[in-house]
């Protein structure tokens, strides 16, 4: 077997089981197999690239880093041998993006740059063939990347109902309560604090939220935004803890608070937020869009203690 | 990694650096290539892990601050995420973006560009981001092995070196963000190891300016570390024989002219083809501006005494720096960096300085911790060397019993900025509250 050949077999080889063991994972996750030729095609294409990867960190890795410069080489210079492979690979990556002045120039200026350093990075590792073939493996992915059209979109949500992460819950009866305790940091300081918890959305409907600190009413005030529980320095100064418990009069399914599932960094971990009738306490959060409890804490924080 | 391609017979310069070598105090080697690519293998593959079980027990920022926590195609990244999900469209559509490259989007255009593309390859902008940080974390980690080789570290110091940078809190911490800063901070290891070979190979005076100039630039596209390591070039310049101090500060002071140059002209060229920066445009801090702009606000001689005094660090930037690190590893990367001789306690004694500053700039643990390649560096050659004593002393040195004990004791360095993964977020909390810019408690 010649030795190129042998020399690369192990990298094709794990190449190849990555890309399987990757097309495996992407099936279970549920994501259906590529439906049209142009997703085909890209698959493969992709995979031809991972190979290209794979190849020049092989190659590069058969190199020998000579450590400190005691007998450092004189590299010959590479820019000028660069020159036709950048060039000719700019050329390709610019062909598609004609017409389109602010892509082109954003892809050029990123791709000549990158590639700059690819040929630089390989060409002292594994020679200028092998750098040259891992600048055209990085020309084909920015070319396959400039015949996209992915129109605008909106890619930011603040939540969404069945999220795992951030989803908004809220009171499905006249007897439902919302219970969050903060335990604060030594004796509560002898001012006013003020809990603030976040709206799922604006509301501006006739149902209105009732609260209580550590037994006392409290006034809750609703802002666009967020909703202010305004806790006075009487019930704050000394306190180890703030027991929060909301509920809402009449209900109303629009009027939400956000909830989350990380509670690590919640002064009472899991259990700082519960809901219930107020006699039962059950730990975590229901989320009333899909029916069950979810664990999970309130989004709140304590403005005043920083 | 690197071969050794025609060789030729070696230049003036090239025969005075054999004659004076910068002799560092451990003695270096190579690894061998097969390790290489194991090392290389595992290295990508550590952050696939400490990422990815962070995105099971809960990424660092969403812990300490949920309510600043919003989604992307369903999964959770930080609100920042919006500046760069806003420039995709640039990127991968033919529309006209409706404003230029901010100073927010500039520092972070070549992730931000390796992610559009992977945007435009898949269509999936959560997992695009989060394969760009994932791949600039690894790199981050193999870069630092070859920078820890060229400066004196043994193999396996080096390699438990890249571990730690793998395993460090600066990589971990903006991770599932999505503000592209995993990525960004990956570039301080991988540039300072160019920076390190550009200098250390002889090369004509003015490719080595260019060279760095190049550098810098790559830097202020990824990051805003061209401020640390213009500096740090110069160190490496001064200890390097074959150059000295006063070559090194010219050298020095041409690659920071050329960078200025390719600054303005890049930023030139963005404002003619793309636009004018119209949004997000007030959310990055510009250290230079930061910096000097309280000694241009000056008005008399008092004035600028106290403005001058205002940039010198004080005690809370020490404690900043301890606390980034943890003692533990900042002990034992300090006590590795002595060991490794003048250069590197010169690149880190700088560097720790420009943290210092910087911290004072904007206070946040990743400033503080700012030379975390080095430290990191440093506390591998920490761990091999104890590893080495503490073998010598029970089985006269076994081989593997020396790898096993540093690779034991620089888990435990790895394992102290950790523990949120066994379920004790002290340490990434901490992190984040020392952010004075973010403050949550619930």
């Amino acid at each position: 077997m010649p030795a190129t050949l042998r020399r690369s077999l192990v990298p094709l080889t794990v190449t190849g089981a990555v890309a399987l063991g990757a097309g495996q994972l992407v099936l279970v996750a549920g994501a259906s197999w590529p439906a049209t030729r142009d997703g085909a095609l890209k698959v493969l294409l992709a995979v031809l690239l991972v190979a290209v990867a794979a190849l020049t960190v092989g190659a590069l890795c058969r190199g020998r880093e000579p450590g400190p410069p005691r007998r450092a080489p004189v590299l010959p210079a590479g820019a000028l041998r660069a020159l036709p492979v950048l060039g000719v690979s700019a050329v390709a990556v610019a062909l598609p993006l004609l017409g389109q002045p602010a892509r082109l120039s954003l892809t050029l200026y990123c791709y000549l740059l990158l590639a700059g350093v690819v040929w630089w990075v390989v060409r002292r590792g594994a020679g200028a063939r092998v750098a040259a073939g891992a600048v055209c493996g990085l020309a084909a992915f920015t070319v396959v990347a400039a015949t996209a059209q992915l129109p605008s979109m909106r890619f930011i949500e603040d939540w969404r109902p069945d999220s795992p992460y951030k989803w908004a819950v809220g009171w499905p009866t006249e007897s439902w309560r919302l219970r969050h305790v903060v335990r604060l940091p030594g004796p509560g300081p002898e001012h006013a604090l003020r809990l603030r918890l976040f709206l799922a959305r604006q509301y501006d409907g006739p149902a209105r939220v009732f609260a209580t600190v550590n037994g006392h009413d409290v006034d809750v005030e609703l802002t666009p935004s967020e909703m202010h529980v305004d806790v006075p320095a009487a019930l704050v100064g000394g306190a180890s803890e703030l027991d929060l418990v909301l509920r809402q009069s009449p209900p109303d399914p629009r009027l939400r608070l956000l909830a989350t599932r990380w509670v690590e960094g919640a002064s009472r971990g899991a259990g700082a937020t519960s809901f219930g009738d107020g006699r039962r306490w059950q730990p975590g959060t229901f989320n009333d869009a899909l029916g069950r409890p979810q664990p999970g804490v309130l989004t709140l924080h304590v403005e005043g203690l920083e | 990694m690197i071969a050794t391609p025609a060789r030729r017979r070696p230049s003036g310069g090239a025969r005075a650096a054999e004659a004076h070598p910068p002799a560092p105090a451990a003695a270096a080697g190579a690894i061998p290539p097969r390790l290489t690519l194991l090392l290389v293998a595992v290295l990508m593959a550590l952050p696939l892990v400490l990422g990815g079980a962070r995105l099971l027990t809960g990424p660092w920022f969403h812990q300490y601050n949920p309510r600043e926590m919003s989604l992307v195609d369903g999964y959770p990244v930080s609100w920042e995420a919006t500046y760069y999900t806003d420039h995709l469209p640039t990127f991968a559509s033919a529309a006209r973006p409706g404003f230029g490259i901010s100073p927010v989007h500039y520092r972070t255009l070549i992730p931000l560009f390796v992610a559009a593309q992977l945007y435009a390859w898949t269509g999936h902008a959560y997992w695009s981001f989060a394969a760009t940080d994932l791949l600039f974390w690894g790199l981050a980690g193999v870069a630092t092995v070859f920078l820890a080789l060229r400066l004196g570290s043994r193999p396996w110091a080096a390699a438990l070196a890249g571990l730690l940078v793998s395993a460090s809190p600066v990589l971990i911490s903006h991770m599932w963000r999505h503000d592209l800063h995993t990525a960004d901070f990956a570039g301080l290891p991988i540039a300072l190891w160019a920076a390190t070979v550009l200098v250390d190979e002889p090369r004509p005076r003015w490719q080595l300016a260019g060279g760095l100039s190049l550098v810098l630039l790559l830097l202020s596209l990824s990051y805003q570390y061209q401020w640390l390591v213009a500096p740090l070039a110069f160190v490496l310049c001064a200890t390097q024989p074959r150059i000295g101090w006063l070559r090194g500060a010219a050298i020095t002071a041409a690659a920071v002219a050329g960078f200025l140059a390719l600054t303005a002209a890049s930023e030139a060229l963005f404002r003619v083809s793309v636009g004018d920066p119209t949004s997000w445009t007030g959310a990055t801090v510009a250290p230079s501006s930061a910096l000097l702009g309280r000694l241009a606000a000056a008005r008399s001689p008092g004035e600028v005494l106290d403005a001058a005094r205002s940039v010198l660090p004080g005690w809370q930037q020490v404690v900043a720096v301890w606390r980034a690190y943890h003692p533990v590893v900042l002990l034992a990367g300090l006590a590795g960096v002595c060991a490794l001789g003048r250069r590197t306690i010169a690149l880190t004694a700088t560097g720790t300085a420009v943290a210092l500053v910087s911290h004072l700039v904007y206070p946040a643990p990743w400033t503080a911790a700012l030379c975390y390649p080095l430290i990191a560096i440093g506390a591998g050659v920490a761990c091999a060397t104890a590893g080495r004593v503490v073998a010598t002393r029970i089985r006269s040195g076994d081989a593997r019993l020396v790898c096993a004990l540093g690779l034991a004791l620089a888990l435990l360095c790895a394992a102290v900025t950790n523990l949120d993964l066994a379920g004790v977020p002290d340490f990434s909390l901490e992190w984040w509250r020392s952010y004075t810019n973010m403050q949550s408690r619930f």
